[in-house]
């Protein structure tokens, strides 16, 4: 019942999407930090190749270090791209969110407990 | 005194006949009933197919347009909630046919 | 039609433009009173050189140097002055960096209002059929 492709797919987005406001967080909290390296999180084209194959589940969440090149202090976090970052990945986390929810609404009504 | 006349203007009572518009087992009008029901469910697939196709888009952040997933889904919603509402009344329907006193 | 998300990434070369203007300036009038030998170049101003980027947004093109001329001034008491008693200083334009400052000041702003303002929209569409 909760196994549909848009559903798992949407469970994967909202963990991928967690994981990067975590990471966002941490890049934030570090931008100080002399020889921190960022961390970008990816997940979309794996979910998309996922999604392809009929298995959204199978998609896999990655963090990497960002390869940009550092300032003086060995650090690399861009105060800009981080603060773009966090406002998208919030607003794709809500919109998952909101379309997760849509879907579990739609099952309710269809068993008519709405 | 006049006498009475007699009262006119009455036709004998008709035997009670099952009325032709009301014809049980019409295979044509029941007909009409399922296919509109078909329609009416391939079209709230259709629906829905739409807003998951879109939904997907937003799982792989590649949605360009959020007010065209939002349309989608409530119209998705919209259309469940109407053949929710269709079906509900068939089956009452139903079951009021069947509970009828013979 | 182009997405929100499109906005916000447009907003982000904004804010990393007008961060790397405001770096330069700051650069600039840190070096307001560097001296050099007189028989060596004056610091020069540094400019950033934006020009829109293809496929929406702004970026950096490039740095140019105004001039290390800087003023030469005779100073033979001065540690830094070169054989002939010269030094230089540096020639910084201190009111133009800082009316470049409040620019870029603006501009920082007027992309972080943008990126919120799209933030709002995108947040109202969420709410769609809601009501």
């Amino acid at each position: 019942m909760f196994d549909d492709l848009t559903t798992s797919a949407l469970e994967v987005a909202v963990s991928g999407l967690s994981a990067r406001q975590r990471a966002i967080a941490d890049n934030i909290s570090n931008i100080n930090t002399p020889d921190y390296h960022a961390k970008r999180v990816t997940f979309e084209q794996s979910l998309q190749a996922a999604i392809d194959a009929g298995n959204p589940a199978s998609a896999s969440i990655t963090t990497k270090t960002s390869l940009e090149p550092t300032e003086a202090n060995g650090n690399n976090v861009n105060l800009d791209e981080e603060t773009v970052s966090i406002t998208d990945t919030g607003l794709k986390y809500q919109t998952s969110v909101e379309a997760l929810s849509a879907k579990f609404q739609l099952l309710k009504t269809s068993i008519g407990s709405v | 005194m006049p006498a009475i006349p007699p009262i006119s203007g009455f036709s004998p009572v008709q035997p009670v006949t099952a009325s032709p518009s009301v014809a049980a087992g019409d295979p044509a009008s029941g007909a009409k009933f399922g296919n509109a029901l078909t329609q009416g469910v391939d079209a709230l697939q259709q629906t829905q197919a739409t807003a998951d196709n879109l939904a997907t888009k937003a799982a792989t952040g590649s949605l360009q347009d959020v007010t065209a997933y939002m349309i989608a889904s409530n119209e998705a919603a919209i259309a469940t909630q109407l053949t929710t509402a269709v079906r509900d009344k068939a089956v009452a329907a139903f079951n009021s046919i069947m509970n009828m006193q013979m | 039609m182009a997405g929100l998300f499109d906005t916000l990434g447009i907003s982000g070369t904004g804010l990393t433009v007008h961060r790397k203007w405001m770096d330069a300036i700051a650069d600039n009038l840190s070096n307001v009173n560097d001296t050099v030998p007189g028989d060596q170049p004056a610091f020069a101003e540094r400019y950033v050189q934006a020009a829109a980027a293809p496929g929406g947004g702004v970026q950096v093109v490039g740095v140019r140097y105004g001039s290390s001329a800087g003023i030469e001034s005779y100073d033979p008491q001065n540690p830094l002055a070169d054989a002939n008693g010269y030094v230089r200083h540096a020639d910084v334009d201190v009111t133009g960096q800082m009316t470049q400052m409040i620019m870029a000041q603006r501009g920082y702003e007027a992309n972080l209002s943008v990126l919120s303002r799209a933030t709002e929209a995108y947040q109202q569409a969420l709410q769609l059929g809601n009501k």
